[in-house]
């Protein structure tokens, strides 16, 4: 038990590294930066770039990593953060998603893609210890952490700059006022927290002894949830999350074996924030009470289709697949499955302002049961499909129903919990679910007889119900209920003071959210005629929320043309394979840098 | 909005739209006319991603295959080309690069994809068009009931998995297994168990791992604990390099079978691999002239030995050109040819043919140990 205890406390400080980042720069900017884990991977490559090829000593690598990554936290918040600072959280949060996919891409074309040994400049298994290996490594690890941990306490308590810091992250514009130039602490911030990610990722590489450039990714994404689980923007929070995840993941696989792990990384998350929000260690005023989306209508307004706007678009897109054919129509129906998701977001994220980082979950339900209710009950497809939607909005509805209560960054995180400990749990629940092996031998969709199997038709079909959910969310949005929506996300005290159960509603956008994410889940099952638990990943979660953030918040029509570009994006960029993806980020970065507001909005003054 | 952002924004919407079309435009030729009189082959694979290795293994295994058969004539006189779409083994983009193959008249079969969601997502579309769909990492057993247009040159982990366990079994009464939580690791494991249960090999622990886990030592402190002869892995290289080196951290001193026979799976585990024995080997300690051969053509061309996943890809692009090549370069023709049944050559299998399953039929296995830094035939 003893060597399972302190083997997970030795992971645990590889998540603490990270965890600190992230928390120093969420303390300041108020931004997740969701490129640490990249910035942190990043540094691990340029690490065995420096020990094992160049052949440098240690202490001079630690030093060249720490440059090199401050250089490319300084271009990461110049380019993807800064710009976007009066802009909603989310904007910045979305780029520094693109920023992480273009780091990803950049080292796996710099360093290629193999899987390497790291080189050990230190001891890695001189000390034993209750029948583990440990070595000289793993304690300067651990002494680092310690030392980062309170130098950088006592910086940002006493130290000119460390003030500053604290400053700004209190009130940017008071600071301002008072003669601080919140832009340099920022930045400062940002370089701070890529040192420390950067050198972290060289430890992270003696840790684990292997490396590629995406190694760190599963690392990162747990970085944030310690973080957030110590309190975020408190420091020694960080520090005392990360072991407490590395401990209880140690422990938690020892007892339930290994394919437990994301059910117990994340389901322990989700326990802490539905209880203690603000995180174990965190001070109860670090939980924003602003919605990461913007006040008071401040992401625009979206721009008007007339009737016959809608008539020519409707047609044109009916029209789409018989001129350009079964490639595009193929290409169109995954455009339109991704519209489904997105078109209900701008009721949560655009009217309420909350964020939702998961409808991964409720996809992989409504897929999940739409297929499971099909081949094993042989229900039709019709009813499959509607199933699918209702066993969706159910399931997630009622497991999230106590983080309505929160806001910002914690609704964000307690939904990306929620999408991994729904894929954990399928992948385990091997008698429904069948657990890995995913389910082959869906039926095509089929209505009366009538099987539908080609693109085009998929495509007709995908876009029938794209049309119907943008019909009942604008109707949603012209209604009382969507005034009282958008109500509660312009100013949640007023809503509460006029006796409106602010929770509820907030709920009730999420429900209405799953439903459609549930039945794009089945089309997706139906059309694909397999899934495995592989196809519901973060990456999803994310992709959904981009294609909405890109349209315009408030705008419907706009997470069609959001998904058009993201979904569509891709397969456009098809004549550079090897670059599409950087690109792909690149543009990202550059569409929300220059129109914060979304696609199709206008922006309110 | 400032006038200047304005006018970026327009040449951002302006230079999109643009790509747009030039993709569009290139879709439409390539459609139409091919441009050359050549026989393609599409490829659907991971360039960019999470498993962009895999693609890079694929393009040296391909680049060699199709260098020599083009030397040798291409298909019967005509040039093989490949036509190479990057799916990130994504099934939301193999799907859209199933159709655009099928549309182009030119392409006459398709190689990949690499994981089962994206090759099988993939399948009902090449089925329907009579296109052939020719897995070569595709050991799920599921891949080729997808239709009689799915074939594979990869034995299913049933078939792997029997002869482990049988391996195994030589060594050792009392074994614990760990293996990756994924529908390939799943299905090998069952397979694993089934046989073991039969010759009377006794599982005293066994647990399911994450691919994207950096730490293993909580499932292998228990599975030492629970004393066995030896211990199990099943997954790929860069995890069984983390299962061996935290397994030799932990004091485990006696045996392990796992890993992977690619040159990464000896470099990533180091002085930890020495001794590890795989049981799922075609090349290594195999001497027949083609193999030797091969080893030698990819040390010329690329400085290093093969991985297995580029002898996968040089055998499946061999295999097929053959089939093209008494069927006929067209859809049907590189269909019968597979069809009609006849013997194939290849590196791994030498001589062989396909079987019910379309898969080849009962070839011998050749298990591996490492020793001093390199693997050799297990004796």
């Amino acid at each position: 038990m003893l060597d399972t205890i302190i083997s997970g406390l030795v992971h645990g400080n590889v998540y603490a590294l990270v965890a600190v980042g992230i928390s120093l720069i969420f303390g300041v900017t108020n931004v997740v930066n969701f490129a640490q884990g990249s910035i942190m991977g990043f540094g691990a490559m340029l690490g065995w770039w420096y020990i094992g090829v160049l052949g440098w000593p240690w202490w001079l690598s630690l030093v060249a990593v720490g440059v090199s990554a401050a250089v490319i936290g300084w271009l990461v918040n110049l380019t993807t953060v800064r710009p976007l600072i009066k802009a909603p959280p989310i904007a910045a949060l979305l780029t520094t998603f693109a920023a992480s996919m273009v780091l990803d891409n950049f080292s796996q074309m710099v360093f290629s893609t193999e899987t390497r040994a790291y080189p050990e400049p230190l001891p890695t298994d001189n000390i034993q210890l209750a029948g583990l290996s440990l070595g000289t490594s793993d304690l300067v690890t651990f002494g680092f952490t310690l030392v980062t941990m309170l130098a950088l306490g006592a910086y940002l308590r006493f130290g000119r700059d460390g003030r500053a810091i604290r400053a700004s992250a209190a009130d940017p514009d008071a600071a301002q006022q008072m003669g601080v130039e919140v832009r340099r602490v920022q930045n400062l911030s940002f370089i701070l927290a890529s040192v420390l990610g950067g050198i972290g990722g060289v430890f992270f590489g003696m840790y684990s002894g292997i490396v590629t450039p995406t190694s760190a990714s599963f690392t990162g994404t747990v970085g944030f949830v310690a973080a957030a689980l110590g309190g975020l923007g408190s420091i020694s929070g960080a520090v005392a999350g990360g072991l407490l995840i590395g401990l209880l993941e140690a422990l938690g696989i020892y007892q339930f074996g290994g394919g437990f792990r994301d059910v117990f990384i994340f389901g322990l998350f989700l326990v802490v924030l539905l209880v203690r929000p603000h995180g174990l260690f965190g001070s109860r005023r670090t939980v924003t009470t602003e919605p990461m989306t913007g006040t008071f209508l401040g992401a625009g307004r979206s721009i008007p289709i007339g009737k016959w706007g809608w008539a020519g678009l409707g047609a044109s897109a009916i029209g789409l697949p018989f001129v350009a054919g079964p490639v595009v129509a193929s290409a169109g129906s995954q455009v339109a499955i991704y519209a489904i998701m997105a078109i209900p977001m701008v009721l949560l994220a655009g009217s309420v302002g909350q964020v939702s980082l998961g409808q991964a979950a409720p996809v992989a339900i409504g897929a999940y049961a739409s297929a499971l209710l099909t081949t094993e009950l042989d229900l039709p497809f019709a009813m499959g499909l509607l199933a699918g939607g209702a066993a969706a909005m159910v399931i997630s509805t009622l497991i999230t129903l106590p983080i309505w209560r929160l806001n910002g960054h914690y609704v964000s995180m307690a939904t990306m919990a929620l999408a991994y400990v729904v894929v954990g749990v399928i992948l385990n629940w091997e008698p429904v679910t069948n657990g890995a092996y995913g389910i082959a031998g869906i039926p095509a969709p089929q209505f009366f007889g009538t099987v539908l199997i080609t693109p085009v038709q998929h495509y007709l079909l995908d876009l029938v119900i794209v049309m119907l959910v943008l019909w009942v969310v604008l109707r949603i949005q012209h209604s009382h209920l969507g005034t009282v929506l958008a109500g509660v996300g312009s100013d949640e005290t007023a809503s509460r003071c006029l006796g409106i159960h602010t929770r509820d509603y907030k709920a009730l956008a999420y429900a209405v959210c799953s439903f459609c994410a549930g039945v794009a889940g089945a089309l997706l099952a139906h059309q694909y005629n397999y899934i495995d638990p592989t196809v519901f990943t973060i990456q999803m979660s994310i992709l959904v929320l981009t294609i909405v953030v890109l349209g315009g918040l408030n705008s419907p029509f706009g997470a069609v043309i959001g998904a058009v570009v993201l979904v569509g994006l891709p397969e456009a960029l098809r004549i550079a394979n090897d670059v599409r993806i950087l690109a792909y980020g690149v543009i990202m970065i550059v569409m929300i840098r220059f129109r914060p507001q979304g696609l199709w909005m206008r922006r309110a003054s | 909005m400032p006038a200047f952002s304005k006018k970026l924004m327009a040449a951002l919407a302006i230079s999109t739209l643009s790509l747009l079309g030039a993709c569009s435009a290139t879709n439409g030729s390539s459609s139409n006319s091919s441009g050359s009189d050549n026989v393609r082959f599409g490829v659907s694979g991971p360039i960019t991603g999470p498993s962009a290795e895999y693609g890079t293994y694929w393009r040296e295994g391909f680049d060699l295959a199709l260098q020599e058969i083009n030397a040798d004539g291409g298909i019967n006189g005509v040039p093989l080309e490949l036509v190479w779409e990057d799916s990130q083994s994504d099934p939301k983009q193999s799907v859209p690069i199933a159709q655009k193959f099928v549309a182009d008249k030119t392409i006459v079969a398709e190689l990949g994809d690499f994981s089962s969601p994206a090759s099988m997502a993939a399948s009902a579309t090449y089925q329907q068009a009579g296109m052939v769909q020719f897995g070569f990492t595709n050991s799920a057993a599921g891949f080729t009931q997808g239709g009689d247009h799915m074939w594979s040159s990869i034995l299913t982990q049933a078939y792997y998995q029997t002869k482990a366990a049988e391996l195994v079994k030589q060594h050792s009464d009392k074994v614990s297994v760990v293996y990756l939580q994924s529908d390939w690791g799943k299905s090998s494991f069952d397979a694993f168990k089934q046989e073991a249960e039969r010759i009377g090999l006794d599982i005293a622990y066994e647990s399911a791992i994450q691919a994207d886990s950096e730490d293993y030592r909580p499932v292998l402190i228990k599975a030492r604990d629970a004393q066995p002869d030896a211990i199990v892995h099943i997954g790929y290289a860069p995890d069984g390099a983390r299962v061996v080196r935290q397994l030799r951290e932990l004091g485990w001193d006696k045996e392990f079978f796992g890993g992977q026979s690619t040159p990464q799976f000896i470099e990533a585990a180091g002085n930890a691999a020495e001794g590890t024995i795989i049981s799922e080997n075609l090349l290594i300690g195999n001497d027949s002239a083609t193999v030797t051969q091969l080893y030698q053509k990819f040390r010329d061309a690329y400085g290093h030995d093969p991985s297995v996943f580029s002898v996968y890809a040089y055998d499946a692009l061999r295999i097929l050109a053959q089939a093209a090549e008494r069927g006929g370069a067209t859809r049907e023709g590189v269909f019968r040819g597979l069809n009609e049944g006849g013997s194939f050559t290849s590196a791994q299998f030498g001589e062989f043919t396909f079987g019910e399953d379309r898969r080849p039929n009962n070839v011998p296995l050749l298990p591996l140990v490492v020793r001093n830094g390199a693997y050799e035939k297990l004796t």
